[in-house]
């Protein structure tokens, strides 16, 4: 008797009392357990009950899992008030959904966002960003000066943020040293416009794009 | 106190309190249908070997008088947490073998805080544990060919730590 042979439904319920972290992990064991993992919706949903409220628990897990989301940030100095309009791609009855999140949302808290590590500590360290395991900006590099976002821990392995601080950072970045690696678009205002395109692969909901410009 | 006799699959016959017995609720179920008089025939418990039985057996015992679950099953608190009473973490000190034997009688027999306990038991050995540690706790082969694992790694770089 091997833990692979209980029946998938047990092993389900064995899932159910581990965390994403673990989760993620779990997916990188065999293909058994990458499939029950990433099949079950709610051993998925619980990656985003972490949020108060239920309105942004089914939003957000829509914008990681909808293919074709774009999610409009705005930014509003010097408040620095962050809001996410998030734009559900159009259903089959044409009709396109849109829901609002707001900066103070539990899970934009926590210290989840978070890059690999790098030995070469002496050297500008650039990484490719994950958004909740999520990569970032497809497959660009982002130049992230750690020492410069707010409430990041830099330690032993890879720097965690919230996403929340790290939108901040971002948006800053964008709105007052407009040179930094970030591309920015002509005219931009105190307003400032951030859209990420979310697409899926094979497994799991990827960003294709980051772009950010003035508020529309 | 009434007592009733299990059948193992290895026709093995274990007498059992009644009470302790309706910890099962498969047991419970099939004792109400004949109208709770089994004294004299023993019940077939026939996915359940004697060694497996009575440790579930064992179990039932010592948690013969705890509340009912509550009804509200899928409760956070409940299902997320890893918490095992010190009873019941001793009680899960077996070989691997045993403790899925478990885990599948306490399905089939039915009785869902033992189910509950064997899963979380399981759960925090893999807590924290690297995938390729995960593989040699439960000797899982890892069926990925080195291209999908290249490529899954490039897409999870974040969870190797």
């Amino acid at each position: 008797m091997t833990i692979s042979r209980l029946p998938v439904e047990i092993q389900e319920q064995i899932f159910t009392h581990l965390d994403w972290t673990d989760h993620f992990r779990c997916t990188l064991v065999c293909k058994l357990w990458r499939s029950i993992i990433l099949s079950n919706t709610q051993i998925k949903d619980s990656w985003y009950t972490r949020c108060s409220d239920e309105a942004i628990d089914s939003s957000l897990h829509n914008i990681f899992t909808t293919p074709g989301v774009e999610c409009v940030c705005e930014y509003t100095p010097p408040s620095g008030d962050l809001d996410f309009e998030v734009l559900l791609p159009a259903t089959s009855s044409g009709r396109r959904g849109r829901v609002n999140i707001n900066q103070k949302s539990a899970l934009l808290q926590e210290n989840i966002f978070r890059a690999p590590s790098t030995d070469q500590k002496s050297e500008p360290q650039y990484f490719y960003l994950y958004l909740l395991g999520i990569p970032l900006c497809g497959d660009q590099l982002i130049k992230v000066p750690w020492e410069g976002v707010e409430g990041a821990i830099v330690g032993e392995g890879a720097p965690r943020v919230s996403i929340s601080s790290f939108l901040n950072w971002l948006l800053k970045v964008v709105t007052q040293e407009p040179d930094l690696d970030v591309s920015v678009e002509e005219g931009v205002g105190p307003r400032v416009k951030l859209v990420l395109h979310f697409s899926c692969n094979q497994y799991l909901p990827w960003i294709l794009d980051l772009r950010i410009g003035p508020s529309g | 106190m009434s007592t009733i006799k299990l059948l193992s699959s290895d026709n093995a016959e274990l007498a059992v309190d009644k009470e302790v017995a309706e910890r099962s609720i498969l047991i419970k179920n099939m004792l109400e249908d004949v109208g709770g008089d089994m004294s004299d025939q023993a019940i077939p418990i026939p996915n359940v070997n004697e060694a497996v039985l009575r440790k579930v057996i064992e179990w039932c015992e010592h948690h013969k008088s705890d509340p009912p679950p509550p009804a509200d099953e899928d409760s956070d608190s409940r299902k997320k947490s890893t918490d095992i009473e010190e009873w019941d973490q001793k009680f899960m000190q077996v070989d691997q073998e045993m403790l899925f034997e478990i885990i599948l009688a306490a399905n089939y027999l039915d009785i869902k805080p033992l189910l509950d306990v064997g899963c979380k038991t399981v759960a925090n050995m893999i807590k924290g544990k690297s995938p390729e540690e995960i593989r040699k706790t439960f000797n899982i082969q890892n069926d990925f060919t080195p291209e999908e694992e290249d490529q899954i790694r490039r897409e999870n770089e974040w969870a190797e730590e």
